[in-house]
């Protein structure tokens, strides 16, 4: 009988970089059980190393909540890249490798030393995944951004926020993770070729334009018709200009202890909000009884007539209640609320992950149930944690040769 | 290309399941658009205005519809009916993927569940994107993008500091669980070719948009802190938001980080006095006195044009970048040299020519173009009953005249 690996346990991927986008491809791989190593300059260690929140709100490389939960499932390594030894014990830890995520920037002095077309004239069979904020070419390449500016120029800042204000950024690093999560689906695609071809591929993903394609159905609608998305604040998406029908209720509403999102879209979840919040005016008045968009165009005055019985209830009555009736609601949720709703606990969606500090952390699971996938879920390693194994098992380093690395400063 | 010879029967509907097998079609798969009857999937009610008229259309292949299903085909089959469950069942047997957005009930009353699918082909892989997964309290609820993002936590870290929580505008979940979804079939795929084995995966889209909000629950079981929006803003770094600029709804995104960026950005604004105030010395003071510190860069960049600001900050390698809008966009030299965009020379409800984004990574072999317009309802029938079924002209007669399948749209 012939043991097949689980999951990605047979890819062996090295994380070279550093911040959002690329250890969040790495992580992925990690979760689907492939061997990762982060590479981290020596020292320092990766950015996010340095980026708040931390534990207690003590700064700690080791206990900064973006670093551990961006590279969970991965073993960790400490290597100076921008020396020639240490390149070099890069490029071994490279001949070992199945994927090799890059995230070096063009306009770093290792740009063209981890180009994957130099990396697989070495090692055809490499996948190797580039994932940078603009991408590897363009007049952008050399820019300078984080998530704030890479959601502005992706035009994603400009839909976001009420239409009579300043636009504004959506929260967190949603851009980045994305691009990320476009790196390991592209890095796995690519890794199925080489099953079948024995053949590599150089992989590359930008940030900018994973983001600029979340508002692609509106520089769609801007080719063909000249219509403009502007920002509808959390109305449903709304032209430049216009002033007819549109859906409506798709709102975010004050309730008593917060807010619920509502999106009704449907004829049927129409009739079902009707009757869940029973208003007599919404059964006869034709501003919201009858059309499809009337509801839309007369958006505030609806709102009016509604905001009491939100305001009068608490967002789980609601949630429940719109739940029976089939309509679609979400509960606006802090993290302390999403820890302690009772779906995820159902699922064990939050996993609580012992750290090498030995605090215990919660971490979601992936969001992919199935009862063959072969998932995992191991904590991110402390600054040169796997040092000693990946260097000596994997690469055969002498005691000696590890001294006299770490005394040069290269690990 | 990387999923050439893959084969998936596609029976998504609205956005999330869509984005997914359009990742997985821009990739090469063969991708077979399953359609009911009554076209339920490429219908809309069209609100947008057109030739002054301001009246709603019920209308097919709006643009939502044309936007993700680029690069796929179209077969039209009722699966309610026994005669197009035998032909789902053909299908089955010479696909790789099935793909479905559906609430939980509907395979299971079309008698399509894994189990008996797996017994037509084992090595067939079925991905389901049900919003809040098969298991827990709330499987049965409705939900869509938009509500979803409240609860995985991102409409509370969204939005102005003294505003309520706010939408993405982009119904955010959808293209991320359409990912997750894409990213579940890979790793499917990669597992198939070790084992021959097929599997059912669900895709959560609750599960899907809380990865994204990871880090905030680790800052509350660490600190006891509830993370909350604060616009544009950064919790350390000033100046970091959106400045207004030359012209009608016009800003620019500034992002300084750090002395040195500091210093780069006050040389590149002229070394103005005010930015050398005591108050603006340092990244602490910077930030506990960014109200007056936005003030001063806004009557900067009130003056200037979005590109003018870029260009300057960019070039004192300062981090900013203009607002771009859907036209910026489709006019930024940046993606057109780049070849991001893809166009239709004719688009299916008539326009005569579409951009949009093309592939979402590069790769050696990947379509430099779009490969296959947006199929029309039904268009490839033919292609797919006669070529991958080799049924004979009278049965495919016979589906027709049993309305099993359909050529054209009904009226509405």
């Amino acid at each position: 009988m012939v043991t097949t690996a689980a999951g990605l346990s047979d890819v062996r991927v090295l994380d070279l970089s550093q911040d959002v986008a690329g250890p969040y491809a790495a992580c992925l791989l990690g979760a689907f059980g492939a061997d990762v190593i982060k590479v981290e300059p020596s020292g320092t260690g990766d950015v996010t190393r340095r980026r708040g929140p931390f534990a207690n709100d003590e700064p700690d490389p080791n206990r900064s909540a973006p670093f551990l939960y961006l590279n969970r499932n991965k073993r960790g390594v400490t290597l100076d890249l921008h020396t020639p030894t240490g390149l070099d014990l890069a490029r071994r830890l490279i001949d070992v490798a199945d994927v090799v995520i890059d995230g070096s920037e063009p306009c770093s002095p290792l740009f063209d030393a981890l180009d994957g077309q130099r990396l697989r004239r070495r090692n055809p069979s490499l996948v190797v995944a580039s994932v940078t904020n603009f991408g590897r070419s363009g007049p952008y390449r050399n820019y300078k951004g984080g998530e704030l500016v890479l959601d502005a120029l992706g035009g994603w800042v400009f839909v976001t926020g009420e239409p009579d204000r300043e636009p504004v950024k959506p929260g967190l690093f949603q851009a980045q993770y994305s691009a990320g999560l476009n790196a390991a689906i592209h890095s796995v695609a690519a890794l199925n070729v080489r099953q079948a071809t024995g053949e590599g591929r150089n992989i590359e993903v930008s940030v900018m334009e994973t983001a600029a394609h979340f508002v692609g159905m509106g520089i769609s609608m801007y080719s063909s018709s000249g219509d403009l998305q502007v920002r509808a604040g959390s109305w449903s998406a709304m032209m430049k200009g216009w002033r007819g029908p549109r859906s409506h209720p798709t709102e975010i509403y004050e309730c008593k202890d917060g807010h619920v999102g509502v999106a009704v879209q449907t004829q049927g979840q129409w009739e079902m909000f009707a009757l869940a919040v029973g208003a007599p005016e919404l059964e006869t008045d034709p501003r919201f009884a009858t059309g499809y968009g009337e509801r839309g165009r007369h958006a505030r005055e609806f709102n009016a007539v509604v905001a009491p019985w939100f305001r009068e209830r608490t967002r789980r009555e609601i949630f429940d209640l719109f739940g029976q009736y089939r309509i679609p609601c979400g509960m606006a949720y802090t993290a302390e609320e999403m820890l302690e709703d009772p779906q995820h606990k159902s699922v064990d969606f939050y996993q609580q992950l012992e750290q090498a500090d030995g605090s215990t952390l919660p971490f979601p699971r992936l969001p992919l149930h199935g009862d063959s996938l072969h998932v995992r879920m191991t904590r991110a390693p402390t600054l040169g944690e796997h040092n000693g194994e990946v260097y000596t098992e994997l690469l055969g380093l002498s005691r000696a040769e590890m001294a006299s690395l770490r005394g040069a400063g290269v690990i | 290309m990387l999923l050439h010879g893959i084969r998936i029967l596609d029976l998504t509907y609205y956005i999330a399941g869509p984005v997914g097998t359009q990742v997985l079609a821009d990739l090469g798969a063969e991708t077979i658009k399953v359609e009911g009857p009554f076209a339920s999937t490429r219908t809309q009610v069209d609100e947008t205005p057109r030739n002054g008229s301001s009246k709603p259309r019920v209308v097919v292949a709006y643009t939502g519809f044309n936007h993700l299903n680029r690069n796929k085909r179209s077969v039209v089959l009722n699966l309610a009916s026994d005669e197009g469950k035998d032909v789902f069942r053909d299908l089955v047997r010479i696909s790789d993927l099935v793909v479905e957005n559906y609430s939980l009930r509907v395979m299971r009353n079309f008698g399509f569940e894994y189990p008996a699918l797996r017994q037509i082909n084992p090595g067939i892989i079925v991905i389901s994107m049900p919003g809040y997964g098969r298991d827990g309290p709330y499987r049965e609820y409705a939900s869509w993008g938009e509500t979803i993002e409240s609860t995985a936590g991102l409409t509370q870290m969204t939005g102005y500091e003294d505003g309520p929580p706010l939408r993405s505008a982009i119904y955010m979940p959808d293209p991320f669980s359409g990912m997750y979804a894409a990213m579940a079939a890979t790793v499917c795929l990669n597992q198939r070719a070790k084992t021959g084995e097929g599997q059912h995966v669900t895709v959560s889209h609750l599960e899907s948009a809380a990865q994204l909000s990871g880090e905030v629950v680790l800052d509350y079981a660490m600190n006891a802190r509830n993370g909350r929006r604060m616009g544009s803003r950064h919790s350390y770094r000033a100046p970091h938001g959106v400045y207004p600029c030359a012209g009608e709804d016009e800003w620019v995104a500034i992002d300084v980080g750090g002395e040195e960026q500091w210093d780069a950005f006050r040389t590149a604004l002229g070394d103005p006095g005010w930015a050398r105030e005591p108050r603006f010395a340092d990244a602490l003071s910077r930030h506990a006195n960014q109200d007056a510190l936005d003030e001063r860069i806004a009557d900067w960049t009130r003056e200037r044009t979005k590109s003018e600001v870029t260009a300057t900050l960019q070039a004192a390698g300062v981090a900013a970048g203009g607002v771009q809008n859907a036209a910026d966009l489709g006019a930024d030299p940046h993606l057109n040299e780049r070849g991001y965009f893809w166009r239709y020379a004719e688009n299916l409800d008539g326009h005569p020519r579409v951009t949009f984004p093309g592939g979402r990574a590069k790769y050696e072999g990947a379509p430099k173009e779009v490969m296959r317009r947006t199929p029309a309802f039904g268009e490839d029938n033919a292609y797919v009953f006669g070529d991958l079924l080799g049924y004979n002209e009278r049965h495919i007669d016979l589906l027709r005249e049993q309305e099993v399948t359909l050529d054209i749209l009904p009226t509405f």
